[in-house]
């Protein structure tokens, strides 16, 4: 008796354990709309945010239509770098150019910024850019901090 | 009848073809010098119309285009270059226009949703730089101006708004600089109406606080452009009484710099832009 009751407790140790891999190998899923209002309403943005189409986000990270099956964007008043994007590309290689073009954008930013309002350079050297799966995110605030928290937020 | 009844009234006869001949020679000489112009006002509403929506200060410059594109049933008269309320139009009327300017240009392309006319703008433009800063990529592949990009095809109508980047310039400086800007863009598209955007205004404590970014400054620039649009035969539009709050300035509840504004006041500036037309 005792033995099957290990036999058991190692049956479980293991399905479960197999079960972790799995669900960790499980592509990653994100309701955008609201991922971008929760960072929005963060609290880590000094400027007026608003949404923007998106034709707008595709002028900013060069992409054509069928690229992208779902965008976020959020853009400040102009008065600053602040912004939000959150993208779904529609397949790995659409998401690899959007995420390089997530981070050219930053060093544009810089370039037109820096002589512009000086006081913007730090939020883009904290800009969140990041690439899971099929979503790219481009993300300035005035506190990295707290957005980087809701997107930590995400995966517990 | 006597010799002389038949004589008298052979004379009277005479007399009145006499007459007759004189009233009919006074009435067609009398009438012919007036005839050229009455040909030339045999279209007296298309005349009256053309010249309903051409500033009176350029009313003879034959350069100037005459012809009105509106769409819309109202006629309201334009005074000098300015503009008056007229019914909205929808956004095919912008289908051959475009926008250029600064970053308040690019808000608007961002926040308006206007998207059927072509947008020039850049953070940080000026007047100079719309002419010498190679800033966007053109439709040949190439490195291109502002006003290279204006001029790549024909258009309608274009929209300008610069200015508050140099507003600590002197002002007779600026208009300098931007009456040749005027000029090159004016050359390139002749046939365009040109639209000059007066300054936007600022928020009351930016007014306050700022040296250059005031409102004092803003209406000095904004009634030198307005000249300039006379001058230019151009349009102005002004965008203070558009944009501004019952106080004058920017509300501050839509700012955060008090200069850049939010979605809320783009969308009013478009209002204002689909009801100001010629």
């Amino acid at each position: 008796m005792k033995r099957v009751g290990l036999a058991f407790l190692a049956f479980c140790m293991v399905f479960g354990a197999l079960t972790g891999c799995t669900e960790k190998a499980k592509p990653a899923e994100y309701d955008l709309e609201a991922l971008g209002k929760q960072i929005a309403d963060s609290g880590a943005f000094s400027d007026i945010l608003s949404p923007v189409n998106k034709e707008i986000a595709a002028s900013f990270y060069g992409f054509e239509d069928a690229e992208v099956t779902e965008c976020v964007e959020y853009c400040s008043t102009g008065a600053t770098t602040e912004e939000i994007a959150l993208i779904k590309c529609a397949d790995e290689e659409a998401a690899a150019k959007i995420s390089a073009n997530a981070k050219a954008r930053v060093e544009t930013q810089r370039t037109i910024y820096e002589s512009y309002a000086p006081l913007e350079m730090p939020k883009l050297d904290d800009a969140i850019v990041t690439q899971d799966g099929l979503y790219v995110f481009y993300i300035v605030s005035a506190d990295s901090a707290k957005v980087q928290a809701v997107l930590d937020g995400l995966k517990k | 009848m006597t010799r002389f009844n038949k004589k008298y009234n052979g004379i009277r006869a005479a007399f009145f073809i006499l007459i007759v001949a004189l009233v009919v020679l006074l009435v067609y000489y009398g009438r012919l010098p007036e005839d050229p112009e009455a040909a030339q006002s045999a279209q007296p509403s298309a005349v009256a119309s053309q010249e309903a929506v051409v500033p009176p200060e350029v009313a003879g410059d034959p350069s100037v285009q005459t012809e009105s594109p509106s769409p819309s049933p109202s006629e309201t008269p334009v005074s000098g270059p300015d503009l008056a309320l007229r019914d909205p139009v929808d956004d095919t009327f912008f289908e051959d226009a475009a926008f250029m300017g600064n970053s308040l240009m690019d808000g608007f392309r961002l926040f308006s949703g206007l998207t059927t006319c072509d947008y020039y703008a850049a953070t940080s433009m000026t007047v100079v730089g719309a002419t010498s800063k190679a800033c966007i990529t053109l439709d040949n592949g190439a490195a291109g101006t502002l006003v290279q990009g204006l001029t790549q095809k024909p258009y309608g109508k274009i929209y300008i708004l610069l200015g508050i980047n140099e507003i600590g310039f002197d002002v007779d400086t600026f208009i300098e600089y931007y009456s040749n800007m005027l000029d090159s863009i004016i050359a390139a598209q002749p046939d365009c109406d040109i639209y000059i955007m007066g300054l936007t205004p600022v928020s009351a404590a930016k007014s306050a606080s700022s040296e250059t970014f005031n409102m004092t400054r803003i209406t000095e620039y904004n009634t030198a452009l307005r000249q300039l649009a006379a001058d230019k035969s151009c349009y102005y539009m002004d965008l203070v009484d558009a944009l501004a709050g019952e106080d004058g300035y920017l509300p501050a509840n839509e700012t955060t710099d008090g200069v850049h504004f939010s979605a809320k006041v783009y969308q009013t500036w478009l209002d204002y832009v689909k009801t100001h037309y010629v």
